[in-house]
């Protein structure tokens, strides 16, 4: 169902968590959708519990607890680093310790221009917003760290980010594997870092050719991860044909 | 009325509204890092540029500017989003009286007057805009504008030609709770007219209100549609 602000917000009385895109008006305590989209609610089998959120189009990230993003190191502040998720929005802290394996004595060593997949571990607004590199459940990498340079970073719409990374049935991802083999990180913020075979190879300072060769197909797969966003589903083979044409 | 959005790639949420001769482009770009002197501590501050279609800014765009403030600062849910800054740009890229002032014909017809139209397009784009960079709002929102004739009757969305021979011209923004107006957000009126013809002219930015909303909430759906093409069945 579409929903825009001051609707209705067409939900039964009952215990309610509220998603994205779903305000709670603190003086009056109202429940109101306050963007544009898809409403969704979903209720548990126990007929208890329901959540409420719209989905909608978006290209500037706000961050949440528990989101999993792509940031670009931008400096160091004392024990943390500065990460920068998105273009004109403030620095997020990465602590030096949020790394497995880190001590005071033994830290990671990133330099101003790397590329990390992290989690969003704090989203307090009024105060700065902290990422991490580890996974909570087991303290080990669980792919998080940082994300090697021979890769490509792209940015594409936080909406279409939120379906390549959450739906399993999405074909986007499944096509392109038909064209190459590839290693993806999605990051909620909008930001998807490729890298199609082994990425840029270098030999003596010269790259390789089928370093060259492998980064001809990473531009290629992030041209037809970009254009899929915009076209309908019966079209995306075609994309598909077209981005790797010249390969 | 022609409606694109998404116009814009390097800003958040960008709509350009085209109605006869009037065309307007608005993009909001936020919530971004706000300069350290427009950091509010517990609310997100609102930066409005307006760019007029023809020569640059002055006071008219410095009043029009103020206006808008006190409309978007009351619809915008800006305790969301404390500490950050909401920039909303507005280029007027033509008006119906460019004709008129290109060919030195300035005084010719009273600026107030052109407000009228300009800026209900300009209300209306916002609108969109925000929609399009996903900024929260408490409520929807819809300008009219009217005026009323020499003969006392209301003009509905009246044209230069018709204001310029009008007594009074009313310029109302409602906010739409359901679909349907709520409660008038924003009210600018010139000319002269009684208490009673204000009246009239609200009971009637009442209705048509309602009636473009139908409109306007349909050229949304159709923009959410398409923000979600892999949605759609093929």
């Amino acid at each position: 169902m579409k929903i825009v602000p001051g609707d209705a917000l067409d939900i039964q009385q009952m215990k309610t968590t509220i998603g994205p895109g779903v305000y709670k008006n603190p003086k009056t305590q109202n429940i109101i959708p306050a963007a544009a989209g898809y409403l969704n609610v979903k209720i548990n089998k126990k007929n208890t519990n329901q959540l409420a959120y719209i989905e909608s189009k978006s290209k500037r990230y706000i961050p949440k607890a528990n989101d999993f993003v792509v940031g670009i190191v931008t400096g160091t502040i004392g024990e943390s680093y500065k990460v920068s998720l998105q273009d004109f929005s403030a620095n997020v802290l990465l602590s030096m310790m949020a790394f497995p394996n880190a001590t005071k004595k033994n830290r990671p060593n990133l330099k101003v221009g790397q590329v990390v997949y992290a989690r969003v571990s704090q989203d307090i607004p009024e105060i700065d917003i902290e990422i991490e590199c580890i996974d909570p459940a087991t303290g080990k990498e669980g792919g998080f760290g940082m994300l090697d340079e021979s890769g490509y970073i792209f940015e594409v719409g936080l909406n279409y980010a939120n379906e390549l990374l959450f739906n399993p049935s999405s074909v986007y991802l499944e096509k392109l594997a038909s064209k190459c083999k590839f290693e993806v990180a999605i990051g909620l913020n909008g930001k998807i870092w490729i890298k199609c075979g082994d990425g840029l190879v270098y030999e003596e300072d010269q790259l390789t050719e089928a370093g060259a060769n492998d980064f001809r197909y990473t531009l290629a797969a992030a041209t037809y991860l970009k254009k899929c966003q915009k076209v309908p589903k019966s079209q995306v083979d075609a994309v598909l044909k077209e981005s790797f044409k010249n390969l | 009325m022609l409606l694109r959005t998404s116009v814009l790639e390097n800003v958040d949420g960008s709509a350009e509204l085209t109605n006869g001769r009037t065309k307007v482009l608005v993009s909001v770009s936020g919530p971004i890092e706000p300069k350290i002197k427009q950091e509010l501590p517990n609310l997100a501050s609102l930066e409005i540029i307006l760019r007029p279609s023809i020569g640059t800014a002055n006071t008219r765009e410095n009043l029009l500017t103020d206006k808008l403030r006190s409309i978007l600062s009351s619809l915008i849910i800006r305790h969301k989003y404390p500490r950050q800054l909401i920039q909303v740009v507005v280029q007027v890229l033509s008006l119906e009286t460019d004709a008129v002032v290109i060919n030195n014909f300035e005084n010719t017809v009273d600026d107030l007057k052109v407000f009228n139209i300009e800026f209900t397009d300009i209300i209306n784009c916002c609108y969109f805009a925000l929609l399009d960079s996903n900024i929260f709002l408490y409520e929807s929102f819809i300008g009219v504008s009217q005026s009323v004739s020499e003969d006392k009757s209301i003009i509905n969305t009246p044209e230069l030609s018709d204001l310029i021979h009008s007594k009074s011209h009313h310029l109302l923004v409602f906010s739409i709770v359901d679909s349907k107006p709520s409660k008038i957000v924003y009210a600018d009126s010139k000319g002269e007219f009684s208490k009673q013809e204000l009246f009239e002219v609200m009971d009637n930015g009442f209705k048509i209100a309602g009636a473009n909303f139908t409109e306007f909430r349909q050229l949304v759906e159709k923009k959410i549609e398409d923000d979600f093409v892999w949605k759609q069945e093929a």
